[in-house]
């Protein structure tokens, strides 16, 4: 049924603009094995439309950068959700570019006529990587700030390009504004505007020779599919459960509160994100001055087989049974990286020392009220997991395990769980604020020093007693970083979304069912 | 031929029904995601409120009929930044000795009023409003009267709760 183009048609032709892009052959019929790229696409959009929310609130700034991202997860309405679907999409977006290359590969998708559609595929996996890289110092948070300089002292290793890149990605050697500002315009401008790009010539080359379809060319020609309403549809459902999923992560989990970046804590060790899991675990077991081998010969060995695949791989042969030797070594090269980030992701993330404990120096500590350190601390919101391990070093031989009293050293401070009603409030802020000025200031009494100045006298910095004061509140049972404003209730918003797609879904699939009857 | 029509029709309401369900989805879908995007921009955030009366100064030095510009600094919470502001309120004695606090912004369009010394009167030099030095509006294009801010005097220093007010409305209404 042809209508007649109307006044808007005849200007701009929208109606055969979408009909030319829905109209489009599947040899084989429709699969839900092709959607991962769509489904990858349609994230991107996700990761697109709440990082622009995001600027609305962050600012690129080492000193306010930290607050600013708190404020948006905890006292803007919908700020968790913004936030936390920024994070998730993003590791979905890396497992369904991840999958889709894994699929287009074994599908033998990848060979002749379609080489540079699997080039530029490759190239958006690195661009995808490179978005993940450069997004995660951004909170300027512990970890953030510890990937950033970790990966700056790789690329000092690097011989010839090291300085080059590490003056185009840090601004130089230090890790401070000038990197945090660079990282920044790498996330928000040029690497997603490069995504774009090549996205669209990703899909436009696609277009081209059409559809690679099913390996088994018995199946591409005993039927055909469309990919309008067929593929779609299976498209959609898989962006249903890619978004409802990030939704449900969102809600259920919260994204790390890592605490504000501190170059003077050496308690931490920061890891990198997921997807550098294995380069990370590959740099442990090289001795030093082969560091090179693993930050710059590795990844060069996996980008020349990663880009060379359509020219090593010259037979026109597609079904994986037929390509054992191809197969046997991806699934080696696979199984060996999920190995390493498996054990790249165990061990510790902290480091207690118990050597540096305020007992010893109780005595020495300096008059506190001469100090001019600005009291920050209550202000950050502090990660209670790092203040745990603080709280061993710095505060149980007088407080106790856990804040218990039970002290055996004989000096006896008060127990902190349950702490003295006096301090205690709902308000996770009041409360650390309530009882901020005794862990800077200290405490004395008729000229005996009854609790060390922590802060005034910089024993431990303004970040440090903010995840300390996040671990003692914790044990008052009140979180430091709690939401203070959700907007809507996480797990009613997952809900709705869940039963809302899922109706889309069912309607879909039903619906389809019943024209195909 | 007739059933091959009714077939076709039958055909066409199964897909317009679907299509129409289908739309129906996808737009509760889009007004569900909406919700949260438009929320975060236009909802009002968590944040703390400043309520403490702040020590502005004795109230020794402040004599009746000369309001004295007293500075203070005010510890605010701009969203995510804490920041100290200096800040200045005009303080009349009544003849009756009672202390008066003038917010020092104009109520019009939010310029710092002065005290003309020469013609005794609060002057706003943007737009010309003149007050008495009770505060009433004399002349120009302010809406009310300046802004009086809760004070109260503790052990001879005077004490204010600094607030903001809606600007050009005839009433005064507090900002919260």
């Amino acid at each position: 049924m042809e209508r007649e183009p109307g006044w808007l048609e005849r200007r701009i032709p929208l109606r055969r603009y979408t009909r030319q892009a829905l109209t489009e052959d599947i040899p084989g019929g429709s699969s839900y094995w092709y959607v991962f790229g769509s489904a990858a696409a349609l994230d991107f959009l996700i990761l697109a439309a709440t990082g622009i929310w995001q600027f609305f609130y962050y600012v690129p700034s080492t000193e306010r950068a930290y607050d600013s991202v708190n404020y948006l997860r905890l006292q803007v309405p919908f700020g968790w959700l913004i936030h936390g679907l920024h994070y998730w999409a993003a590791t979905a977006m890396v497992v369904l570019v991840l999958v889709h290359l894994t699929q287009t590969f074994v599908w033998g998708a990848f060979k002749k006529p379609r080489e540079l559609t699997w080039l530029l595929g490759v190239l958006l996996l690195l661009l995808t990587l490179l978005a993940v890289f450069t997004g995660t110092p951004l909170p300027w948070d512990k970890r953030g700030y510890l990937a950033a300089q970790v990966a700056n002292g790789i690329a000092g290793s690097m011989p010839l390009v090291g300085t080059l890149a590490k003056q185009i990605l840090w601004g130089g050697d230090a890790i401070g504004q000038l990197a945090l500002s660079r990282f920044f315009a790498l996330h928000v401008a040029v690497v997603p505007v490069l995504i774009g790009l090549l996205f669209l010539t990703h899909l436009v080359a696609f277009r081209i020779p059409g559809s690679a379809a099913s390996f088994s060319e018995r199946r591409n020609l005993s039927r055909s599919g469309r990919f309008w309403p067929d593929q779609l549809l299976k498209d959609f459902i898989a962006f249903s459960v890619v978004f409802t999923g990030t939704v449900g992560l969102s809600a259920l989990l919260m994204t790390p509160i890592n605490g504000a970046a501190d170059a003077l804590d050496a308690t931490y060790i920061g890891k990198p994100e997921w997807p550098f899991l294995f380069l990370y675990q590959i740099l442990k077991y090289l001795p030093g001055r082969l560091e090179v081998v693993g930050a710059l010969v590795v990844p060069l060995i996996g980008l020349v087989l990663l880009f060379g695949m359509p020219w090593f791989d010259r037979s026109a042969e597609r079904a994986p049974r037929r390509r054992p030797v191809a197969l046997v070594l991806f699934v080696v090269i696979a199984a060996a990286i999920v190995a390493l980030s498996v054990q790249g992701a165990g061990g510790p993330t902290e480091i207690v020392s118990k050597s540096s404990g305020p007992a010893a120096s109780v005595s020495s500590t300096s008059t506190p009220t001469t100090s001019t350190v600005e009291a920050r601390a209550p202000y950050i919101v502090g990660n209670a997991e790092h203040g745990a391990t603080l709280f061993v070093d710095f505060c149980e031989s007088c407080h106790g395990v856990k804040g218990t009293d039970n002290v055996t050293n004989g000096i006896q401070g008060p127990a902190l769980d349950p702490i003295d009603p006096l301090f205690v409030s709902n308000d996770p802020q009041t409360f650390a604020v309530a009882i901020d000025d005794i862990i800077q200031h200290g405490s004395r009494s008729n000229d005996q020093v009854l609790m060390p100045a922590f802060g005034a006298s910089s024993t431990m910095t303004q970040p440090q007693i903010a995840d300390a004061e996040a671990y003692v509140l914790k044990l008052n049972k009140v979180d430091r970083a709690k939401v203070l404003k959700p907007g809507v209730d996480p797990r009613t918003f997952f809900l709705v979304t869940l039963v809302l797609f899922g109706l889309a879904d069912a309607t879909g699939i039903v619906g389809l069912a019943r024209l195909r009857r | 031929m007739i059933a091959l029509t009714a077939d076709v029709s039958a055909e066409t309401s199964r897909r317009g029904f679907i299509a129409w369900s289908a739309g129906i989805l996808v737009l509760l879908g889009t007004i569900l995601n909406a919700v949260p995007f438009v929320g975060a921009l236009v909802a009002r955030p968590a944040g703390g409120k400043n309520e403490e009366y702040i020590a502005v100064g004795p109230v020794a030095g402040i004599a009746p009929g000369v309001p004295v510009n007293l500075t203070f600094t005010d510890v605010t919470q701009d969203a995510y930044i804490r920041q100290t502001t200096v800040r200045g309120v005009w303080a009349v004695k009544t003849p009756d000795g009672d202390i008066v606090v003038y917010s020092p912004v104009c109520p019009h369009l939010g310029c710092q009023y002065t005290w003309d010394t020469a013609t005794k009167r609060f002057v706003c030099p943007c737009h010309t409003s003149v007050w008495n030095i009770d505060g009433e509006l004399l002349s120009g294009p302010s809406p009310r009267d300046l802004d009086t801010l809760p004070s109260k005097i503790v052990g001879g220093r005077l004490l204010v709760l600094w607030q903001r007010f809606k600007l050009a409305t005839p009433v005064k209404t507090p900002i919260t």
